[in-house]
């Protein structure tokens, strides 16, 4: 390809954003503070907790961190990949619960009959969301509503009450740590991650979804099968979360159809404080966030304050969060 | 001679209106074709077909022979080689100048399975350097300036090496470097054999770059010229020709020149720096009087309406109503003295379409009326005055605003101006987008307001209403109003002209 | 017929569909249960209805206004919570009464600025709201019921039907014919336009969100007067999210959808009927939570479906 010179008239008075237009070593700061905000906040977290308290200075409470956070953040990453392409999805907490329930009903004539049903109704769950959005052209918000109470209602038929079955190979194979370091959990944890982050920043996929969260039009103009994209997005969550039920169930050995709500609430203050809005964010923020959930709940647990701390102190961080996320983007423009 | 591209009989039809009859040319392989026309006459329309957005509603596109039906933009440019850059902007604003530069393509770049930023990025610096863009490719698209938003999309559209090379209104951003430069590049691929499709307001640069120029009016082709035969005035006489047999209600000069009466309405001194700029606006609006804020389109004028209107925060300048000054910093201080707007972004801006007409009627007289309590009857009395006043057509006032036609629609957002008494009238191009019928309509009751008191002050796009409408006429280019027109006696060209001239 | 049914307009098919949807349900339990139509047993449906009513009620007017009100189920019990508390301490009837009111209104107030002045988007919001209260309410209120119900509240709370009636009487009658009103619904429909016109949009937000929270607070109130303790249970799921979705399922069932400015508080009634002939069919197969939540998921998607084709979406 052979071009001709063609200058964009650099030096005009117009041009004080020249400045702007690379970045200059003034820059790198704040653009490397935006991209790891979180983990920094997740930093001073835990100096705090360590200089504070005896138990951040222990590991067995990371070991319980981790624990908890690989639920949630299975749940996040459908999250943010919904929110990602625009959307809502309010049925993960639900999911979760009823993959618990249906692993612990199910496990009982099969331990991998009931891993493959259990995916395969995070698939069910997912495709339906997907239809209703894209085809029936339904509001996520209320699409998924009404899956969240459909499923849930499912889940009490098949789990009435706590309890069922799970395979102790398995229940074993969720909780095995090694010298005291949870290897399962964190090959897990660690696979999430890789996963969510690779998916949506070097895949063909991660990019077109972005684009259909910026802007669902203009990304048709440009030959993006938007359908595809949307009802894929509701399909990855239905399954991640349906693998974060799995986890759990193997994790506290029952099936709880009651047991999803603090997951939904959870993912969700995770995936926005990560920075995700419809067209911007990514899972590399979620990571951390979802970490910080886990480690504000231990916190809370080791200063024997009632669990109830822990939903006050992520309500109003969710709201702070956003509020402030606005009040930063009304600067910036 | 080897045609490229051949359009026989193309008619394009939307649901108010025909936007395309019966146009056919061709064009052949190597040639610079300008298409030049006035806002409305089909320009945008017929590059739209080209480019994959909508089928024609008749009429055959043939590309090298072949016959071409272009379902979508992306068939468009793999099938038949046709890209080009839209009027608007197709870059998505939060991902960055390389994913847009190639959306939809990454895999080009996996490797492993992955996307290899590295190798993405230098691509995309690569494909800006071929056109010495000194553009950082990591940066957000929503974050450019217009012009080089403009500039990344002509290079993503030759970076997909086109046949035919379709620019609509690209010059408009761009300064004259720029400018120079880019008619090179075009000249370039004209010696490559490539076509290109040049839509321009701006009728000097199409004489200087094209080869052959289609003049379109009122959506048929009005003629098929050699640019070497032409001037601009012959472009000019071409695009405006015969009348649409548009009327206007008679203006009340005579009246207006005895009366020495003051302004009602004074603007001084009126400058804006953000968003857009502004220059020492001054103006003095009589009562019973229509001025025009004419010009090319984005000039300001839009802004200007919106500054007395009171949705720009921060300028400079002052103004009097009937000699005394007044604060304006939001709408409602501007509709409490008697101002109001009607906007050009309708759809944002000023209809509820889930409501119904009376809602829609009601909704600035609501707010301003200090009673809590709403008397339905008495709205819909009001209403109903307006509806035969204006001869709206909605088959109740209950019906939802977004099942009424533009013209229509138009008529009621009027009605609900007109409902807190004002005396003066900002009106953003208040027929655009009607058919003649409702835009005869329009014209009269504007006069006929204004014959009762109210002073308008309004932008105006097409030339006809500019001539025809207003008593005078104040020309804005880059910010600044450059040129003020007795709207009497005036003529076309010279009023084109005055849009064009250097100072 | 079906030219007639093509000329009507969206919003007559919807009112037909919604009438025919509860005639349908109603009869139907006529059917299986004689009993159903008797003044007794109807006058006790409606009763227990009163509550989601009255929260469906306050979830209307936030709808309507271009949001939702995620937090109207966790205010109900936190409202209930504090009543219950302070008539323990005070054995007094008006001032927990009107603290727990007031309380309602300061909370639905911090919505309401979140919204409209710190530019949070109303299901953030409000589901940060709702997450912060069911964590408070158990806190301040601790997982033992405290205190009781006064007296007098257990009679007020008997009468709660009256009180539903006549909040919605009220609030079709504020929604047709006052300023307020019509600034709602404008809002709901297009804020840019509202704003453009005059409408101090920030003010109406606040006060719509304050409206809610002091009809949540109000309907927690007469729950305290009907349980005699501030029941909470243990589980999250029954603290307030079961009584907001409901709400909100109630409210879109009825027709008033996320659309803007449509629907209305008659809407909003049927859909509250709806929900609870449902119930009582879902209870007279002798079923129980479970196939009331699969069934108030599917009718609402499916209604919520044939209301998008009607509207032409």
């Amino acid at each position: 390809m052979n071009f001709y010179g063609l200058t964009s008239k650099r030096n005009s008075a117009s041009k004080s954003r020249v400045g702007k237009r690379r970045a200059t070593s003034g820059q790198r700061p704040t653009e490397m503070l935006k991209n790891w905000y979180v983990w920094i906040i997740l930093g001073l977290f835990w100096a705090f907790c360590i200089t504070f308290t005896k138990e951040f200075q222990s590991i067995y409470t990371y070991r319980s961190i981790l624990l908890l956070a690989v639920p949630i953040v299975f749940a996040a990453l459908g999250e943010t990949v919904v929110i990602i392409s625009g959307g809502f999805d309010l049925s993960v907490g639900v999911v979760v619960s009823a993959a618990t329930a249906i692993a612990s009903v199910t496990m009982g004539i099969n331990p991998v009959l009931g891993m493959v049903l259990v995916l395969v109704f995070g698939l069910a769950v997912g495709a339906i969301n997907g239809l209703g959005v894209v085809k029936a052209k339904i509001d996520s918000f209320i699409m998924t509503l009404g899956t969240m109470f459909a499923v849930n209602g499912l889940a009490l038929v098949i789990r009435p009450t706590p309890g069922g079955y799970i395979d102790p190979a398995f229940s074993r194979l969720m909780l095995y740590t090694v010298y005291d370091f949870p290897i399962t959990t964190f090959i897990l944890f660690l696979a999430i991650g890789v996963t969510g982050v690779l998916l949506l920043q070097r895949k063909n996929f991660g990019r077109e979804v972005f684009a259909v969260g910026g802007d669902k039009e203009k990304a048709r103009r440009t030959g993006i099968n938007v359908d595809r994209i949307e009802f894929l997005a509701y399909v990855i969550s239905g399954v991640s979360s349906a693998i974060g039920g799995l986890i759990l169930a193997g994790q506290i050995n029952t099936g709880d159809a009651e047991i999803g709500l603090p997951y939904l609430f959870n993912a969700f203050v995770a995936v926005v404080l990560g920075g995700t809005l419809a067209g911007v964010g990514g899972f590399l923020q979620v990571i951390p966030a979802v970490l910080l959930m886990a480690s504000i709940r231990s916190l809370i647990r080791f200063l024997e304050m009632s669990t109830w701390y822990d939903f006050v102190v992520k309500g109003a961080f969710l709201i702070a969060v956003v509020a402030i996320q606005q009040r930063i983007a009304k600067r910036g423009s | 001679m080897s045609a490229v591209l051949e359009a026989e009989s193309i008619t394009k039809d939307f649901p108010a209106v025909r936007a395309l009859d019966n146009v056919s040319f061709l064009l052949e392989k190597g040639e610079i074709c300008g298409v030049v026309g006035e806002n409305g006459a089909g320009k945008s329309t017929l590059l739209n077909i080209f480019l994959g957005i909508f089928p024609p509603t008749k009429g055959e596109v043939r590309i090298r022979g072949e016959k071409a039906d272009i379902k979508s933009p992306a068939q468009a440019r793999e099938k038949y080689g046709i890209d080009g850059v839209f009027q608007a902007p197709i870059s998505i604003p939060t991902l960055n100048v390389a994913e847009n530069l190639f959306l939809g393509k990454e895999s080009m770049f996996y490797k492993r399975g992955l996307i290899d930023f590295g190798e993405l990025h230098d691509q995309a610096r690569r494909v800006l350097n071929g056109l010495n863009l000194d553009i950082d490719v990591t940066l957000p698209a929503g974050t450019l300036t217009a012009a080089e938003l403009k500039l990344v999309e002509f290079a993503k559209a030759l970076n997909h090496n086109p046949e035919i090379i379709v620019l609509d209104e690209v010059t408009a951003p761009l300064e004259r470097e720029a400018i120079t430069r880019l008619f090179e590049i075009l000249k370039n691929l004209r010696k490559e054999g490539k076509t290109v499709i040049f839509v321009s307001h701006r009728l000097k640069e199409v004489l200087e770059i094209s080869d052959r120029c289609l003049v379109l009016r009122d959506g048929k082709l009005a003629g098929r010229v050699r640019t070497e035969d032409v001037e601009e005035e012959d472009l000019v006489e071409l695009m405006t020709g015969q009348r649409r047999g548009l009327s206007f209600p008679e203006r009340d000069l005579g009246k207006r020149r005895e009366e020495k009466e003051e302004s009602l309405l004074s603007v001084r001194g009126l400058s804006v720096v953000k968003p857009t700029v502004l220059k020492n606006i001054n103006i003095e609006l009589r009562r019973g009087e229509i001025i025009a804020l004419a010009g090319l389109r984005g000039q300001g004028q839009s802004e200007l309406l919106k500054c007395i209107f009171g949705l720009v925060p921060n300028y400079d300048g002052k103004i009097y109503l009937h000699g005394k000054k007044v604060e304006i910093k939001k709408p409602v201080d501007a509709i409490r003295h008697g101002i109001v707007r009607i906007s050009d972004d309708k759809e944002r801006e000023e209809l509820c379409l889930t409501l119904s007409v009376l809602r829609n009627m009601s909704l600035a007289k609501v707010s301003r009326q200090s009673k809590w309590l709403i008397n339905p009857k008495e709205e819909r009395k009001n209403a109903e005055t307006f509806v035969s006043m204006f001869r709206i057509e909605t088959p109740s006032l209950d019906q939802q605003l977004l099942n009424l036609s533009g013209g229509n629609r138009q008529k009621v957002v009027l009605s609900k101006w007109l409902q807190v008494k004002p005396e003066v009238l900002l009106a953003d191009q208040p027929t655009v987008g009607l058919d003649v019928g409702t835009k005869i309509e329009v014209y009269r009751i504007l006069r006929d307001l204004a014959k009762g008191g109210l002073s308008i002050l309004t932008v105006l796009t097409e030339m006809e209403e500019v001539l025809n409408l207003p008593d005078r006429i104040l020309v804005m280019r880059e910010g600044g109003i450059v040129r003020e027109l007795t709207a009497e006696g005036l003529k076309e060209d010279e009023l084109l002209r005055s849009y064009f001239e250097e100072e | 017929m079906s030219k007639t049914v093509k000329r009507l307009s969206a919003e007559t098919k919807q009112t037909l569909l919604i009438l025919i949807v509860f005639l349908a349900l109603f009869v139907t339990a006529r059917i299986l249960q004689p009993k159903f139509w008797t003044i007794e047993h109807l006058t006790f449906w409606l009763w227990d209805l009163s509550l989601l009513g009255i929260l469906a009620i306050a979830q209307t007017i936030v709808i309507l206004s271009g949001g939702i009100d995620l937090s109207t189920g966790a205010i109900y019990f936190f409202a209930s919570g504090i009543c219950g508390a302070l008539t323990a301490v005070t054995g007094d009837f008006s001032l927990p009464f009107v603290a727990a009111l007031l309380l309602g209104v300061l909370l639905g107030a911090i919505n309401g600025i979140g919204v409209a002045k710190w530019k949070v988007p109303p299901i953030i919001m409000t589901l940060g709201m709702l997450i912060f209260l069911s964590g408070l309410a158990f806190i301040v209120i601790g997982p033992a019921p405290k205190g009781g119900a006064h007296p007098m509240l257990i009679g007020l709370s008997k009468g709660s039907t009256y009180a539903w009636i006549g909040v919605g009487v009220l609030f079709i009658l504020i929604s047709e014919r006052t300023t307020f009103g019509w600034s709602v619904r404008s809002i709901g429909s297009n804020p840019t336009a509202s704003h453009v016109s005059g409408i101090n949009v920030e003010r109406v937000t606040i006060q719509v969100y304050m409206i809610s929270g002091l009809l949540s607070a109000l309907a927690g109130l007469f729950y305290l007067g009907w349980a005699r303790t501030p029941y909470i249970a243990f589980t999250v799921s029954a603290m307030g999210v079961d009584a907001t979705i409901r709400s909100v399922a109630a409210v879109l069932i009825g027709g008033t959808l996320f659309i803007g400015g449509l629907g209305g508080f008659e809407r909003t009634i049927f859909g509250t009927l709806i929900t609870g002939t449902l119930f009582a069919l879902i209870r007279m197969f002798g079923l129980g939570q479970e196939a009331i939540l699969i069934t108030e998921g599917v009718v609402l998607l499916g209604i919520v479906y044939v209301y998008l084709r009607i509207y032409h979406r």
